[in-house]
């Protein structure tokens, strides 16, 4: 039905996917899991025709459709929903699914009637529970009906293929449990992949799994196989860190807190009153899984994001209205998820311009001595630079600032096991020195040996917070699905 | 015709130098700002009349070409702060206000300086010709020639070895980034902006003895700068000077061996590059 | 229950909007009786009317926002011209016109489509100026800066003006019906998520090259319209400064629903040639227009009217 043949994928130096094959019949359910930045999204770019394989082959029925543009895969029978789509958020709910059935059927530039709700438009709207909905316009949509008409919209085209990109990302229980059991109903004829990071819900739905790590395909197989399979806790959970027992740091004081902080994207709202601090010389970790609000929670911390509500004090003084510069000459810094190399820059340039004007125990000598590989790599554009390289490069500019808090989002993100270690090394380095961080990881096990404290965000709240070793499994089972 | 060639190769030479400074100003301010500037051909416009009645009053070609740059640019700083910085992120609008801002602009200045055609003399110190041997040639566009050259190489240099050439590439790439290293991106765009608007009242005090100031020169010359980045690249200074390169020697060449298509064979190279390479020869892609 | 109410509230408002629309149709037919100057000037208005209808298309529903309108514009009244020149009859010039901007569209926007948002913008103003200094270089046929004069041509006023108003009201009805079907409302998903439409099969290239080619078309008519009325084609017209002011006009108006434009074209023209009576500084008006619009005026009068007197939001 769906074939992929070794296709790889190069972003600049990011080899996002490396060589990747795999075979889908009809009929199968099909689960692609894997941690952020394992190449799961770029796979499905590159299968729907958004992005071309930089080598590599893709068929659709026998038909090799790489290289096509999207609309004639999707022509063919691929339907795909997005993790963040509003669909036409202008438009009533009818005439979203409408339009998608007049594009599947060739007719969307149909001049001589108007646009109308046909019984198939109507009989979609029913399966996925929208038929209430049809006449409201999209954008008044709850987070969880737009969901719901992303896959109503993939349903109406009848496709021989349905990509599911996370569409339980962010949902919260109610939402979760409707459109987890809207997905197990689908018609079971229709081939459906499914990337999905809540690992229970994709064992459940999938008779095969495929595991990304790194742009590769490390483990293909049934669910319970999955499940068992070691090389396949090590990556998800991580395995082999040993969690410190050790007396607890005495606690400095405060540097940071955030009391009853909501934040989000436009109306929608990602986090609702958090409280969280972070005292001198922590090592805190922010855990959750994908989609949670860590993410959003750091950039709202640092002021890329506005608050919606709540304050955050920083050495006691109330910087939720502050711009981003002002937070940064406080003594904020951030390791940005995906690291966001300047594209255009070289890694001194980058580390230079973190170092202007700053004094104090971090300097560009100090920093090349910890990371001797950027020395070397001076003068190369840090965009060409390979994952791990590019992280030490934002971890430098971060304290480049000579910090009182780097605020680190996901620095293992795409990361090879050995990086992943050096970057628990940094981390357990920064900690001997005396720095204070605030980790968003989900790496668990790396997460939980080398913080202070944890806490665990689900659906934008903290759910659970206290020390490493009171993590319970039945905790992390709980919130974080493993 | 071996003298007519040269000849002609120095004049749309000496022209596309005129054309990078616009085009150089437009992208930066494009760059960092956000903002296609429609009003850069008046900001041009501006700077030559003000260099015309400044070199008049203080009789000096001199004291007007840092002068004018100075004001021209005072002038850019206060419309980024006080007509667009407002609507920061609508692109669309920005671009209209600068068209409105732009038309306001050219027809103050022919009220102010009629609608008669002026040419402006070269100072005194550029006037007349050079000769090598047989070769007779008048020094002014020389003088923009190499102005033209010696500006790309200090504002290449300028951008990759100060601290404010770095800002200015960190916030074209990812304004949001570079804030949370400090850097001030609303700050460096006012300041880029005033840089853009100066280089185009630059070129105008420059360009006055080469191109006799007319109304709808503003026009003429926004057209000629939009041409130049599209070709080239937006965002990129290399782009801006290799492009206006090719559009000069376009210009002058067609004018010399095709003077009623003059204009088509500039419009023919934009298409062609279009239709090859959508973002510009060295542009990346945008949007 | 909520339904129907909401229902009902919504014809009730669209009644009172009906009322509004009326009232602007008989702004533009009110001149008829008073003659001369404020015939002339509604006529011009309802001709810069289609043209700005066009645009309103063009950039508040398709999202393609266009600076380079004066060109078929310009093309229209030119061809107009010539073909009259040239001894062909009247209906026959008038088919040319909308055809020739078509043909021009469809030349230029092979090229600007491949690429998007203010790059599109860029393009469209070169390309226009491109065919405004063509128009005044070549003088063999255009008359240069001279201008083309139609004179021996007398069609009655009166007449004219019905045949303007009339062929702006069903190009108004006809492309409201337009946005409602399968074509119009894919070209409002284009402009609202592009990405989205095309992983749903469809090839939004063509949707916007066909919408640039019949919003050009409509803008050479209302050219040609406008040659005719004026009886002299200046190639000034085709200078960016119309394009320019169409936008204004379709700003001033608000840029959905294209009742907007017919206001905002009406209302322009009116206070264009009040203006005109104490100054000849057009650029300084309409970009003192176009700026305080931008700022302060954001969604256009025509919505704001509609709310006043719909109690509902001015939807197409």
């Amino acid at each position: 039905m769906l074939r992929v043949e070794q296709v790889s994928k190069a972003f600049g130096g990011l080899l996002a996917l490396a060589g990747v094959s795999l075979e889908v019949t009809p009929g199968e359910r099909r689960a692609v899991i894997g941690p952020n930045g394992a190449g799961k999204s770029t796979l499905f770019k590159v299968m729907a025709g958004e992005l071309r394989p930089s080598q590599g082959r893709v068929f659709l029925q026998g038909r090799e459709v790489s290289g096509m543009p999207q609309e004639r895969v999707a022509r063919l029978g691929l339907g795909r929903t997005f993790q963040r789509s509003n669909a036409f958020p202008e438009l009533l709910v009818w005439e979203n699914v409408a339009l998608a059935q007049k594009a599947a059927q060739g007719q969307g530039a149909t001049l001589g009637q108007r646009l109308t709700p046909e019984p198939g438009v109507q009989r979609v709207l029913e399966q996925v529970g929208l038929a209430e909905r049809a006449h409201v316009v999209a954008s008044q949509l709850s987070h969880g009906e737009k969901r719901q008409l992303e896959i109503a919209m993939a349903l109406v085209q009848n496709p021989s293929v349905l990509l599911l990109d996370e569409p339980l990302a962010g949902l919260s229980g109610a939402e979760r449990e409707r459109i987890g059991e809207l997905i197990l109903g689908l018609d079971p004829q229709m081939t459906v992949l499914l990337v999905e990071h809540d690992l229970e819900y994709a064992l459940r739905f999938a008779q095969r799994v495929t595991v990304l790590h790194y742009g590769q395909v490390i483990a293909e197989g049934e669910p319970e196989a999955i499940r068992q399979n070691p090389q396949v806790q090590e990556i998800y959970v991580g395995a082999g860190w040993a969690v410190e027992t050790g007396a607890a740091t005495t606690q400095g004081p405060e540097v940071l807190r955030s009391e009853g902080l909501c934040a989000g994207y436009g109306a929608m709202q990602v986090l609702s009153e958090v409280q969280l601090e972070v005292a001198q010389g922590e090592v805190v970790a922010l855990l959750g899984r994908n989609g949670m609000g860590k993410t959003t929670l750091l950039s709202a911390l640092m002021g890329l994001l506005p608050l919606q509500e709540g304050e955050v004090f920083f050495l006691g003084q109330g910087i939720g209205r502050l711009p981003p510069h002002r937070r940064a000459a406080l003594g904020l810094a951030l390791v940005p998820q995906g690291r966001r190399m300047f594209d255009g820059l070289n890694v001194e340039e980058e580390l230079q311009m973190a170092a202007w004007g700053q004094r104090g125990r971090w300097t560009l000598e100090r920093v090349l001595e910890v990371f001797p590989r950027l020395a070397e790599r001076r003068r190369n554009p840090s965009k060409a630079l390979s994952g791990g390289e590019q992280q030490m490069v934002a971890i430098a500019r971060a304290l480049l600032r000579n910090p009182r808090l780097v605020l680190m989002d996901e620095p293992t993100e795409g990361l090879s096991p050995l990086m992943v270690r050096q970057v628990a090394e940094i981390i357990r380095t920064l900690k001997a020195e005396g720095e204070t961080v605030l980790l968003a990881e989900q790496n668990v096990q790396m997460a939980l040996s080398v913080a202070d404290r944890v806490y665990i965000l689900e659906h934008g709240q903290v759910v659970w917070e206290g020390r490493p070793q009171e993590a319970s499994q039945a905790v992390l089972h709980r919130y974080l699905g493993v | 015709m071996l003298l007519l060639l040269l000849t002609q190769l120095l004049n749309s030479l000496a022209f596309a130098m005129l054309l990078f400074l616009l085009a150089l100003g437009l992208s930066l301010i494009f760059g960092v700002a956000r903002v296609v500037n429609l009003a850069h051909g008046a900001f041009y416009l501006l700077g030559a009349y003000l260099g015309l009645a400044l070199g008049a009053s203080l009789g000096s070609f001199w004291l007007a070409l840092v002068l004018v740059p100075l004001l021209v640019g005072l002038l850019g700083v206060l419309v980024e702060r006080f007509l667009l910085r407002g609507l920061h992120g609508r692109e669309l609008e920005q671009v209209l206000v600068t068209i409105g801002l732009g038309f306001i602009l050219a027809d103050l200045l022919r009220a102010f300086f009629g609608a008669a055609i002026r040419s402006v003399p070269p100072p005194a110190e550029l006037a007349g010709p050079l000769f090598l041997g047989s070769f007779i040639y008048p020094k002014y566009p020389l003088f923009v020639l190499a102005m033209g050259v010696l500006l790309f190489l200090l504002v290449r240099l300028l951008l990759a070895r100060t601290p404010f050439g770095v800002q200015v590439r960190a916030v074209t790439a990812d304004p949001g980034m570079a804030s949370t290293l400090g850097i001030q991106p609303a700050r460096v765009s006012l300041l880029t902006f005033g840089i853009g608007t100066a280089l185009a009242g630059l070129g105008g005090v420059v360009g006055a003895p080469m191109i006799a100031l007319a109304p709808g020169l503003d026009a003429q010359m926004t057209l000629f700068a939009l041409i130049v980045v599209v070709i080239g690249g937006l965002g990129r200074i290399e782009g801006a000077f290799w492009g206006a390169i090719l559009v000069g020697l376009v210009d002058g060449f067609g004018r010399l061996f095709l003077p009623q298509l003059a204009m088509f064979l500039i419009f023919a190279l934009m298409a062609l590059v279009l239709a090859l390479k959508p973002e510009g020869l060295l542009g990346r892609r945008m949007a | 229950m909520m339904a129907e109410l909401s229902r009902e509230a919504r014809a009730g408002s669209n009644g009172r909007q009906g009322l509004l629309r009326w009232g602007l149709v008989g702004l533009l037919l009110l001149p008829l009786a008073l003659g001369g100057y404020p015939l002339y000037l509604a006529t011009e208005a309802a001709l810069l009317g289609l043209a700005a209808v066009a645009l309103s298309l063009l950039l508040g529903h398709g999202g393609v926002p266009s600076l380079g309108q004066a060109a078929f514009l310009g093309l229209g009244a030119y061809t107009v011209g010539l073909a009259l020149k040239a001894g062909l009859p009247l209906g026959l010039a008038l088919l040319l016109a909308p055809l020739a901007a078509a043909l021009l569209a469809l030349l230029t926007g092979l090229l600007v489509f491949r690429t998007h948002g203010i790059f599109i913008l860029m393009l469209t103003l070169a390309f226009g100026q491109m065919v405004y200094s063509a128009a005044h270089k070549w003088t063999g046929l255009t008359g240069g800066d001279d201008g083309l004069s139609l004179s021996g041509l007398s069609i009655h006023p009166v007449l004219l003006h019905l045949v303007a108003v009339g062929v702006l009201l069903a190009a108004v009805g006809g492309l409201r019906a337009l946005l409602q079907t399968p074509y119009g409302k894919t070209l409002e998903a284009i402009r609202q998520n592009e990405e989205k439409i095309r992983s749903l099969g469809v090839p939004t290239f063509y949707y916007k090259l066909s919408l640039y080619l019949l919003t050009a078309a409509l803008t050479g008519l209302a050219g040609s319209g406008l040659a005719l009325h004026r009886s002299f084609i200046s190639p000034h017209d085709l200078f960016w400064l119309t394009s320019a002011t169409l936008m204004v006009m379709v700003l001033l108006g608000g840029s959905r629903g294209l009742w907007g434009a017919v206001f905002g074209a009406l209302l322009y023209t009116f206070v264009q040639a009040w203006v005109s009576s104490f100054t000849d500084l057009w650029g300084l008006f309409v970009g003192s227009l176009l700026v305080l619009t931008v700022l302060f005026a954001r969604e256009g009068l025509w919505p704001l009217l509609e709310r006043r007197l719909g109690g509902g939001r001015g939807n197409a």
